[in-house]
C-alpha cells in the first residue's frame, strides 16, 4: 500500500482547483495520488466521433447511465465519466451566485443559510474567473471588483430591447465560451452544440492549461474507481479501489472526494458514514422553455449560444413564498415554421431554484461500485414558482411586441447535479463545514456541488470551482 | 345481392385499400421526402437538385425507421407537407438551414440553393442568426 500527502478522487472541476490551490502552497516534496475511474478521451478525438470519421477511436469510459442505478427514471442525471469529468459536457455557463442566494434563512426563512458569504467567496470567484478566461459584461446584479477577463458577448436584437428595460437585470451571460481566442481556445461562434465544442471554444480541464496534472508531485492513475474509505475515528485512514478488477488502497494524510454528488454520498455510505444527512437532500434545479413569439422583430445577431441572463424574476421578497426563477436567453438555430416569421420567435430557458429534500437522496446497492439514486419530486416551493412565472413572464416580457408565449414541459435533468454532503455551520446542519471538511473526519474534504446548502437556480459549475479553491487556500 | 354486383362491389372496396396502400410501397423514401419538403414551400424557388442532395445526406445522416418511412410515404400520398407529418425530426427545418435561405437574410424572391447538409461539427460557425451573419451595426 502505497502512502501519500494527498490523494484525490476524480479530476473533474471541484478535484482540479481544489488540486492547483493545494499544490501551490504543498512542499517540493508533496506526494498527491490522483484517482480518477475513467480515462481521457481527447477533445480531437471527440470531434472525430462526431464527425463520423473512420479513424475515430473508440471512447474508452463508460456510458454515464450504467455507472448507477437510477430507480426515478423520469428524473435523469447527466455527468460524464472521463478525465475532466463533466467538463466535458458542460455547456460553459458561468453566472455567480447572488449574495443573498447564500441567505436563504436569513433573508426569506428558508432552509439554511451557508456557512460561508459571498464575500468570502468573492476573490475566488475572481481568480476562476481568471484561470477560466470568462466572457461577462461591465454590469452584474451581483458585485463585483475587476471586470470579466473577456469582453460580453454580442446581443441578440431581443436581448438588445430586454436590456435597455432592465439594465443589470437582464445581462450578457457570463460564459467559458470565449468571445475571442484564447489560451489555445477559439472563438465561440455560436454553433449551439457545446457539450463538444466543434472550435475548442469552451474551457475544459483538457485545454486548461493548468498544469496539475503535469506536476512532478503528481501521480494520476487512470481506470481507478474508488468504492469506499477507511474510516477511523475522526480521520480517513484509507482509500479504497479497483482498478483492472483488482483490489488496491492508499493512504493520504488528507484525502478528497471529487467525484459528482452522487458518487461522493456514495463512497461516504460505503464507507459506513453514519451522519443523518449524508446522501440526503440530493437534488436539481428544475427547467423549462418560455417561447415568445413575436410581431414583426426578429430575434437575430447573437454571438454564442445563451447570449443573455434576465434575474427580473430571481431576487425578491417573492422567495419567502417560491423560488427564484432564471432566465437564459438562446440564440440556437430555432425557427417559426411560418412564412415570413421564421426568426420572429425568441426561446427563454427558465430555471428554478429548488431546496434540499429527505426524499430525494442516495443509498447503497447489491453492487458496491453502483449507487441507487431516489428521487421523489421537486419540492412545492418550486412549483409554485412555475406558476408565478407563468402569470408574470407576460408582463416582463411586455417591451417585446408579444404574439403569444409558450411554455414547453419540463426538461428531464438540467446536467447539475446539487446536494447530497451539505455545508453546514455545525454537524446537525450539515455533512462538511465551509472549508468542505467532513465534520465527524478532520482530514476528508468533499468537494463539489454536493455541498451546496440550497440549490440556487444559477448554473453551480464556478460556485463549486470556487468552493474548492477556497477550501484549499484556508486549509493548507 | 346478386353475384356479379357482389364482386364489383368487392373489387371496388379492394382497390380502395389497395390502391394507396400501392402507393405506400411504390414511392421512395426518398422522393416522398422531397415531395414533402416541396410542399412545405410552393413560395420558394427550391432547387430539385439541391433538395435531391440534401435528402440523400438526411437519409445518411438519421437513416430512416420504418415508422418515418411509412409517414413520409403517406404524407406525399395526401399531399401533406414535412413539418405537419409528425416526423419526429423537422425536415423542412433541418433543410432550410442546410440553404443559403438564412443567410439571404430570408429573402424569399431569391432561388433557394443547398449549400451542405446542417451540422456543426461538419461545418461550424453556420448558425445562420449569430452575429456571424448579423454583425452588430447591421442588425
Amino acid at each position: 500500500m502505497n502512502s501519500y500527502d494527498a490523494v484525490i478522487v476524480g479530476t473533474g472541476f471541484a478535484s482540479t482547483f481544489f488540486l492547483k490551490k493545494y499544490l501551490s502552497k504543498a512542499p517540493a516534496s508533496a506526494k498527491v495520488l490522483v484517482l480518477e475511474r475513467a480515462f481521457l478521451f481527447k477533445h480531437t478525438d471527440r470531434l472525430k466521433e462526431l464527425r463520423g470519421e473512420k479513424d475515430a477511436p473508440i471512447n474508452p469510459n463508460p456510458d454515464f447511465k450504467d455507472t448507477f442505478i437510477n430507480k426515478t427514471p423520469d428524473k435523469e442525471w447527466v455527468f460524464q465519466p472521463a478525465f475532466g469529468g463533466s467538463s466535458n459536457c458542460w455547456y460553459g455557463c458561468t453566472p455567480r451566485f447572488l449574495p443573498s442566494d447564500f441567505k436563504m434563512k436569513s433573508l426569506y426563512g428558508v432552509a439554511n443559510d451557508w456557512p460561508l458569504t459571498y464575500e468570502e467567496l468573492d476573490p475566488y470567484y475572481e481568480e476562476v474567473e481568471d484561470i477560466m478566461s470568462i466572457s461577462g459584461p461591465a454590469v452584474t446584479p451581483y458585485p463585483r471588483k475587476k471586470p470579466y477577463p473577456l469582453p460580453p458577448h454580442q446581443f441578440t436584437t431581443v436581448d438588445t430591447i430586454l436590456n435597455k428595460k432592465y439594465g443589470q437585470l437582464y445581462i450578457n451571460q457570463p460564459t467559458a465560451r470565449a468571445r475571442v481566442a484564447v489560451n489555445g481556445r477559439g472563438q465561440c461562434c455560436g454553433s449551439a452544440v457545446c457539450s463538444v465544442c466543434p472550435v475548442n471554444a469552451k474551457f475544459t480541464i483538457e485545454n486548461s492549461n493548468m498544469g496539475v496534472y503535469d506536476d512532478k508531485r503528481v501521480e494520476l492513475v487512470y481506470g481507478a474507481q474508488v468504492y469506499s474509505l477507511e474510516l477511523n475515528g475522526n480521520t480517513v485512514r484509507k482509500v479504497n479501489y479497483v482498478k483492472e478488477g483488482k483490489e488496491f488502497s492508499a493512504t493520504g494524510e488528507i484525502v478528497a472526494l471529487g467525484t459528482n454528488p452522487i458518487f461522493n454520498s456514495h463512497i461516504l455510505l460505503n464507507s459506513g458514514d453514519k451522519h443523518p444527512l449524508t446522501g440526503v437532500g440530493v437534488g436539481e434545479q428544475l427547467g423549462m422553455e418560455a417561447v415568445a413569439y413575436l410581431d414583426n422583430l426578429e430575434c437575430v445577431g447573437g454571438s454564442t449560444w445563451v447570449n443573455a441572463n434576465g434575474y427580473m424574476l430571481y431576487d425578491g421578497m417573492h422567495r419567502k413564498e417560491y423560488s427564484a426563477c432564471l432566465m437564459e436567453g438562446s440564440n440556437s438555430p430555432f425557427m417559426r415554421m411560418e412564412r415570413g416569421k421564421w426568426r420572429q420567435v425568441a426561446r427563454f430557458r427558465m430555471i428554478f431554484e429548488d431546496l434540499p429534500q429527505e426524499s430525494n437522496y442516495i443509498a447503497t446497492s447489491a453492487d458496491r461500485m453502483k449507487p441507487e439514486v431516489h428521487h421523489k419530486q421537486h419540492s412545492e416551493y418550486t412549483m409554485k414558482s412555475v406558476e408565478a412565472m407563468k402569470k408574470k413572464l407576460p408582463q416582463v416580457l411586455s417591451c417585446l411586441p408579444l404574439e403569444k408565449i409558450e411554455f414547453t414541459n419540463f426538461f428531464h435533468s438540467e446536467a447539475h447535479i446539487l446536494g447530497g454532503t451539505r455545508m453546514g455551520s455545525t454537524v446537525k446542519e450539515g455533512v462538511v463545514d465551509k472549508n468542505l471538511i467532513h465534520h465527524n473526519y478532520r482530514n476528508l474534504f468533499v468537494l463539489g456541488s454536493g455541498s451546496f446548502t440550497t440549490f440556487t437556480p444559477a448554473n453551480p459549475t464556478l460556485t463549486l470551482s470556487a468552493l474548492s479553491l477556497h477550501a484549499a487556500d484556508k486549509s493548507f | 345481392m346478386k353475384r356479379r354486383k357482389f364482386l364489383t362491389l368487392s373489387g371496388i372496396a379492394a382497390a380502395v385499400v389497395a390502391l394507396p396502400a400501392i402507393g405506400l410501397v411504390s414511392t421512395s423514401v426518398k422522393d416522398a421526402t422531397a415531395a414533402t419538403i416541396f410542399n412545405d414551400f410552393p413560395y420558394l424557388k427550391l432547387d430539385k437538385e439541391g433538395v435531391d442532395k440534401f435528402v440523400d445526406a438526411l437519409l445518411i445522416a438519421r437513416p430512416p425507421t420504418l415508422a418515418f418511412k411509412t409517414k413520409v410515404r403517406g404524407a406525399k400520398l395526401l399531399g401533406m407537407k414535412a413539418s405537419k407529418a409528425n416526423l419526429k425530426f423537422n425536415v423542412s427545418q433541418q433543410y432550410l438551414l442546410s440553404t443559403d435561405f438564412f443567410r439571404n437574410k430570408m429573402d424569399e424572391s431569391k432561388p433557394v440553393k443547398f449549400i451542405g447538409f446542417y451540422d456543426p461539427y461538419q461545418m461550424p460557425c453556420s448558425n445562420p442568426f449569430t452575429s456571424l451573419y448579423y454583425p452588430p451595426d447591421k442588425s
